[in-house]
């Protein structure tokens, strides 16, 4: 409903502009053009009747101009601050309040179980495309250890959102189930041109015991299994203890002193560029 | 009722600050360990004349009892009376300057608090301290964050500190038949070596036989009561592999920690 809301304001703005003057009608009715389309994205059916308004706006070649005014662009990088832990292709999550991929304390969904098990993060993400606060994605690829990724993008529709916020998750990938990231955290009211600046702690997503254990490592220091749909005893998201390696006296594990990691483990950049 | 209560705490406040409102905060806390329990929490509201502990500065004696043995009141331990947190917040000097409130029961490794109703009596700054267990003297703690006014559900991320009261030894006084050094006291809570809290119904996987970690029994079955404060950041327990042998009775794969340890969530009601 916010949604819906925010976005036909502007666009009742618009017709109140076109309608007022003669010779800067084309160009302001080509604006709405493209204001249509961002209707779309709120997911409420009613849009369709302000897409009617946007019709009018194939005749205005100013509509071009549209999307520089109407969307707002943030780039996202991530770091990976560990040693030898490299870190699944990461989702980047920006969506209003009321979204969460998992809440500490409470067990995790089967989409974050994956994500943390196996590092596919394709669940996570399909069951962020439906939330109604969801507004956009991006996906990185592997980020090795000591390492930037790519920067990814993210368009959001026009709205100034004093609730919106940006959920990353990444797995450590010679771990049974540790994640790194931001947890729903507030980007609201950056201008463009702004940079914010997050370190990531590490939680332990709780669905898979911490055996460190060859067969349960999916991560190239063991090349074991990823996903196993049993759950650990203390089956809830917290933060992670850390790993305890052979080298220092757990003899089944498949990991050393290299594997090791200490909070925070990832540095996440959101700059406002549009 | 609760029109009531707002005005009675507004006359209250009407005699130290005119233009200030009473807030009532709604405070949960998350235990965010995998094998560490939280003792009662002591929740104060405060001036910057009161503090519960400062990083770099020994330990009052108030924390070393909320960090060895959990104690905060004369009713949760009766030896701690004149030595606690109660009586260090009761004084005459601190009292106009804190209000303070216990919330009680542990809180098991990755659970949430139920939401507490808190009463800041327009106290500028919050503070928390809660003992884990089983630990010689680990507590987690909030130091001094500026109260939030505007209305809002506010987070913090809490670390583990160190008391730097008794050294580190990771001995359960369960099944230790060691003594304090000199004293000959049995192992255990406040003022002697010995972890506490092994016996609480949330904490598992102790073990037993342990030699000790930041120091040892000594070939008499003594084990000395050092100190390694002031107080700073925990550098995390050891544990062991071995249950039955080794220098720790805590697990290696349970009990260890990262920060943060906690997260406090505040909300400020809409006035």
């Amino acid at each position: 409903m916010n949604i819906l809301s925010k976005i036909a304001t502007p666009l009742m703005l618009l017709a109140l502009v076109a309608c007022s003057g003669d010779d800067g009608s084309t160009g302001s009715q080509g604006s709405v053009g493209p204001q249509g389309s961002a209707g779309l994205q709120g997911e409420q059916g009613d849009t369709g009747a302000q897409g009617d308004t946007g019709a009018q706006g194939d005749t205005g070649a100013q509509g071009e101009q549209a999307p520089a005014i109407l969307n707002e662009v943030y780039q996202v990088s991530i770091t990976n601050l560990t040693n030898n832990q490299p870190l699944s292709p990461a989702a980047i999550i920006a969506h209003r309040s009321g979204y969460s991929i998992f809440d500490e304390s409470q067990p995790a969904s089967v989409s974050l179980e994956t994500l943390a098990e196996s590092g596919d993060n394709s669940e996570v993400l399909l069951d962020a495309l439906i939330a109604n606060q969801y507004l956009d994605h991006a996906s990185t690829g592997l980020i090795l250890p000591k390492s930037i990724s790519d920067t990814m993008i993210l368009a959001l529709p026009n709205g100034s959102y004093n609730d919106l916020q940006l959920s990353v998750l990444s797995m450590l990938v010679n771990t049974n189930d540790a994640i790194t990231g931001l947890n729903k955290i507030n980007i609201s009211g950056m201008n463009v041109g702004d940079t914010m600046r997050f370190t990531g702690i590490t939680w332990d997503a709780g669905t898979e015991a911490n055996s460190e254990t060859a067969a349960t490592i999916p991560g190239p220091a063991a090349g074991g299994q990823g996903f196993d749909a049993a759950r650990e005893t203390l089956n809830r998201v917290r933060i992670h203890a850390g790993v305890v390696t052979m080298d220092d006296g757990l003899a089944t594990s498949a990991l050393n002193e290299t594997h090791r990691f200490d909070s925070p483990t990832s540095y996440i950049s959101v700059s406002r560029t549009q | 009722m609760k029109n009531l209560v707002l005005s009675t705490a507004l006359l209250g406040s009407a005699l130290f600050a005119a233009n200030t409102q009473a807030i009532e905060l709604q405070v949960s806390i998350s235990n965010l360990t995998q094998g560490m329990s939280f003792t009662p929490r002591l929740l104060v509201a405060h001036t910057s004349d009161v503090d519960l502990y400062q990083t770099g500065v020994a330990a009052s004696t108030p924390l070393a009892w909320l960090a060895e043995s959990g104690s905060i009141t004369d009713a949760s331990n009766a030896a701690s009376a004149g030595e606690n947190f109660e009586w260090m917040l009761e004084t005459t000097e601190n009292a106009p300057n804190n209000t303070w409130q216990v919330f009680g029961g542990l809180l098991a490794p990755a659970t949430t608090s139920a939401a507490y109703t808190f009463e800041t009596n327009d106290m500028p700054y919050l503070s928390l301290v809660s003992m884990l267990i089983p630990t010689n003297d680990a507590f987690v703690g909030m130091d001094s964050i500026a109260i939030p006014s505007a209305p809002g559900t506010y987070n913090y991320y809490l670390n583990a500190y160190d008391a730097g009261t008794e050294l580190n030894d990771e001995i359960s006084p369960a099944t230790s038949t060691a003594t304090e050094a000199g004293s000959g006291d049995a192992l255990g809570g406040y003022g002697v070596p010995g972890m506490a809290g092994v016996g609480a119904p949330t904490v598992s996987n102790i073990g037993s036989a342990a030699t000790g970690v930041a120091v040892q029994i000594d070939g008499s079955n003594q084990i000395a009561d050092g100190t390694d404060g002031p107080v700073h950041i925990h550098r995390n327990v050891m544990g062991d592999t071995d249950a039955t042998a080794g220098r720790s009775d805590l697990d290696a794969t349970v009990h260890r920690w990262l920060n943060p340890v906690a997260r406090i969530t505040i909300i400020v009601p809409a006035s």
